[in-house]
């Protein structure tokens, strides 16, 4: 059995004090916060956490990838690995179990997954990518990446290395237009059978996920529409920068 | 012939009034000037007691508790859940003709509860917004899908929809949550038909524009400003009136310097457009997360002699403020809660006076607490005894405010709170009639628990609502004494509403305790952990008698 991270921290105790200090003061900034866990744990509209005997599996399980279809998010990815370890371990003292014996913070991080580093290039172009003071005229509109964006367009961490122009271009290919009535539009068909047809209309951004039976709406090949006339809010500077993030994804 | 006459009268009663529901409860606040307040008077002060159940209707979703207003169109009603289901439902038998499930993303995390307060039924279809911050558009016949639309994607901004669409005109308008996370808050208007966008406000002006000047540094990015109750219309004035919620961090402004504009504001809107028309900020640089979320109340009254068009808000710190709906001028404003000492009160002009901030390190009480002097169950209008009728809590808090640096997305809260009795006595809740302009109290009726459950105004001379032990009961409007009350078997945490079909008046009220302000009640009413969940629509009609 692959031991748990804050099993191999046993060894340490002297610096127990330390991570139930810094695990609190996660907590109230983290967990305590608007209507969750409450103040140390309390109870707010999450569920109350002191006293509850937790096992460490599941605590370090919920904590860093969060508890799926409810609002308990994960925060492997939004705080740093010592942090973690130092809630976890804090989740635990507060739910009653025998934490005796708990880690230090320092062995925590050794234990958890390697940062790959960013360059200031790569940073400005992943910001830029989902840019929200863009509203609806960022690329995760749709395009998702590393768990954000709406999957409607390619995969970008596929198909590259991208420049400027090539982003600003973009593949066209697969968009045929729609027609329903008397509108008529440019679709990205997502399914298509016997009982319903169901396309993106991409008239306006962010695009709308209309459903038909197949007797309203007729599909052709060829489009109006183009990538440049999407991609407007973006400087071809700003392009560079996200081809940037892409080449760094793609890695 | 007398009843013929009786009919007549009762017609011209409903064409001189607009703002009262009748058959149906056509909108989320019952009509777009939001009195909650219908015109049906079979079931009246008199006869209640013979009020019994006709139906009930299990969700079979508890979590979260049930929210939803329903909304009753031709004898039939559409009720939505936790989890975004949808359900129409035959107003006379309980039968499900449809339900429709919207679908999450695979392993999506919801944010801010799963529970969902309400549909908007128009055009022959049903909207709905999500908890992946989408705007759902399903056939009212059949239930089939027939549009949906990512307003912002859910993982990014940390926001989602909870509150009911507002269909004006050709359009579904939503507001969003996320005033407590790291993000910028917005107003959005889809065509009702195809779902394109159509236009946005957004409650934080960018740099350039007017109002951008409020904010300091970079805060505006992730300032709050959510829209996350809805909105109420004044067709001749074509102006949407909506409410926007706390800036963020919650708690800390030193990194937001400035009054923090449209945070803590009604906005009037164009419905047409979404341009700002007016606005009026009830609190400039909220630290205490006081939001002026919840519903704007559109009546005319006199002020001074003369008839105003008025709107009447109520915020979460328990202050209500009455202003002219054409400009937004303030006209008055009083509490609503005894324990009350984030202010002293308002000047003339409406400005806060006496304001007590949380200090950074350093535990401060503050009266009301975080769940609000009064929560977002809605308050009604009777024009009969032309009160105003709302709850309202009295709690307090430690607050202890702290610095915090944003996350996109992540919450940004800027400190913590602990509920706190108020001072001298225990915290308890109550439920009060009012003139709406002067604040002049009327009556009073006092809840052990506070009380979360909209209410509801009747021409029966009846106001309804529930508690969170699970009763649903009824009040004579004009004195305030319980006249009915019925054991639901969950708390009361949703939006009860009257229609009538083939002659038959019915009363519904969601049953089941949830939400966030629910989770707090905890903390000062330690036995409510016990109180039991549900989510069920109980509805109810005078017990028919044998002939």
């Amino acid at each position: 059995m692959k031991p748990s991270p804050l099993l191999l921290l046993l060894a340490a105790p002297v610096l127990a004090q330390d991570i139930f200090t810094q695990g609190e003061q996660v907590f109230q900034k983290t967990c305590a916060q608007g209507y969750c866990h409450g103040s140390g744990g309390t109870q707010g509209r999450a569920p109350k956490l002191i006293g509850r005997n937790f096992d460490t599996a599941v605590v370090t399980k919920v904590v860093r990838e969060g508890v799926p279809n409810t609002g308990m998010p994960g925060f492997e990815r939004s705080l740093p690995n010592d942090q973690l370890q130092a809630v976890i371990a804090y989740v635990l003292r507060i739910s009653g179990a025998d934490v005796s014996k708990m880690p230090n913070a320092a062995a925590a991080v050794a234990a958890g997954a390697p940062v790959r580093p960013m360059s200031a290039g790569v940073r400005r172009g992943k910001d830029l990518f989902f840019d929200a003071v863009r509203g609806e005229k960022r690329c995760g509109t749709c395009h998702a990446l590393e768990g954000w964006g709406i999957p409607i367009g390619p995969n970008l961490a596929a198909g590259g290395p991208y420049d400027a122009a090539a982003l600003r271009s973009g593949k066209k290919s697969s968009i045929k237009t729609a027609t329903a009535g008397r509108d008529s539009f440019p679709a990205v068909v997502v399914e298509q059978s016997k009982e319903q047809v169901r396309i993106y209309d991409l008239t306006v951004l962010p695009p709308v996920l209309r459903t038909f039976v197949p007797a309203e709406i007729r599909l052709s090949d060829g489009s109006s529409w183009t990538h440049a006339g999407v991609t407007g809010a973006y400087t071809d500077a700003d392009l560079g920068a996200i081809a940037m993030y892409l080449g760094w994804m793609a890695r | 012939m007398k009843l013929a006459g009786v009919l007549i009268a009762g017609a011209m009663t409903l064409a001189a009034q607009p703002e009262a529901t009748r058959n149906d409860w056509p909108h989320h606040f019952g009509t777009y000037q939001a009195w909650r307040y219908s015109a049906l008077d079979q079931i009246n002060a008199t006869n209640v007691g013979r009020l019994t159940p006709a139906w009930a209707f299990q969700t079979g979703d508890e979590e979260g508790g049930l929210q939803a207003t329903p909304i009753v169109v031709d004898g039939v009603l559409y009720l939505s859940t936790s989890h975004n289901h949808i359900f129409a439902i035959d107003g006379v038998t309980g039968r499900e003709i449809w339900k429709y499930t919207y679908t999450l993303p695979k392993g999506f995390t919801i944010f801010y509860g799963p529970w969902n307060r309400g549909v908007a039924v128009g055009g022959g279809r049903v909207y709905i917004g999500t908890l992946d911050n989408s705007v759902v558009a399903v056939d009212q016949k059949s239930g089939r899908e027939l549009w949906r639309v990512n307003v912002e994607e859910a993982n990014q901004c940390g926001c989602n929809i909870t509150g009911a669409p507002l269909l004006v005109k050709d359009k579904v308008i939503v507001g969003v949550t996320g005033g407590d996370s790291a993000h910028r808050g917005y107003i959005t208007a889809f065509d009702a038909a195809t779902g394109r966008q159509a236009w946005r406000f957004w409650t934080i002006p960018a740099p350039g524009e007017k109002g951008h000047e409020s904010w300091s540094g970079d805060s505006w990015k992730f300032g709050g400003g959510s829209s996350w109750m809805t909105g109420s219309y004044d067709p001749e004035l074509n102006m949407v009136y909506w409410s926007v919620g706390n800036p963020a961090a919650d708690f800390y402004g030193g990194s937001r310097k400035g009054d923090n504009l449209y945070t803590d504001s009604v906005v009037a809107l164009d419905a047409d457009t979404g341009k700002l028309k007016w606005y009026f900020q009830q609190v400039p640089h909220d630290v205490w997360d006081f939001d002026t979320a919840y519903e704007n109340i559109l009546f005319d009254l006199p002020v001074k002699g003369q008839v105003r068009k008025l709107l009447l808000n109520i915020n979460k710190g328990g202050y209500t403020f009455v202003l002219d709906r054409r400009n937004g001028k303030f006209i008055s404003g009083y509490p609503i809660v005894k324990h009350i000492n984030w202010i002293k009160g308002t000047d003339e002009d409406g400005n806060l006076v006496g304001r007590n901030d949380p200090e950074v390190g350093k535990s401060t009480l503050i009266c009301p607490a975080i769940g609000g002097g009064r929560s977002w169950n809605q308050a009604a209008y009777s024009p009969l005894t032309k009160w105003l009728y709302t709850t309202a809590i009295e709690w307090c808090q430690d607050v202890v405010s702290q610095p915090e640096q944003p996350r996109e997305g992540q919450v940004f809260f800027g400190g913590t709170f602990v509920p706190r009795d108020p001072p001298g006595e225990r915290a308890y809740s109550h439920l009060d009639a009012y003139d709406p302009v002067s604040g002049e109290r009327k009556w009073t009726y006092r809840s052990k628990y506070p009380l979360l459950a909209s209410v509801l105004a009747t021409a029966g001379n009846l106001v309804f609502t529930g508690d969170p032990e699970g009763y649903f009961f009824a009040l004579d409007a004009r004195t305030g004494d319980k006249v009915w009350q019925f054991q639901t078997g969950s708390g009361n945490r949703g939006s009860a509403i009257t229609y009538e079909v083939n002659g038959r008046q019915y009363i519904a009220t969601p049953s089941g305790f949830g939400s966030a302000v629910a989770g707090l009640v905890t903390q000062l009413w330690p036995e409510a952990e016990r109180f039991r969940r549900g989510s069920t629509l109980w509805v109810f009609a005078l017990q028919e008698r044998a002939h």
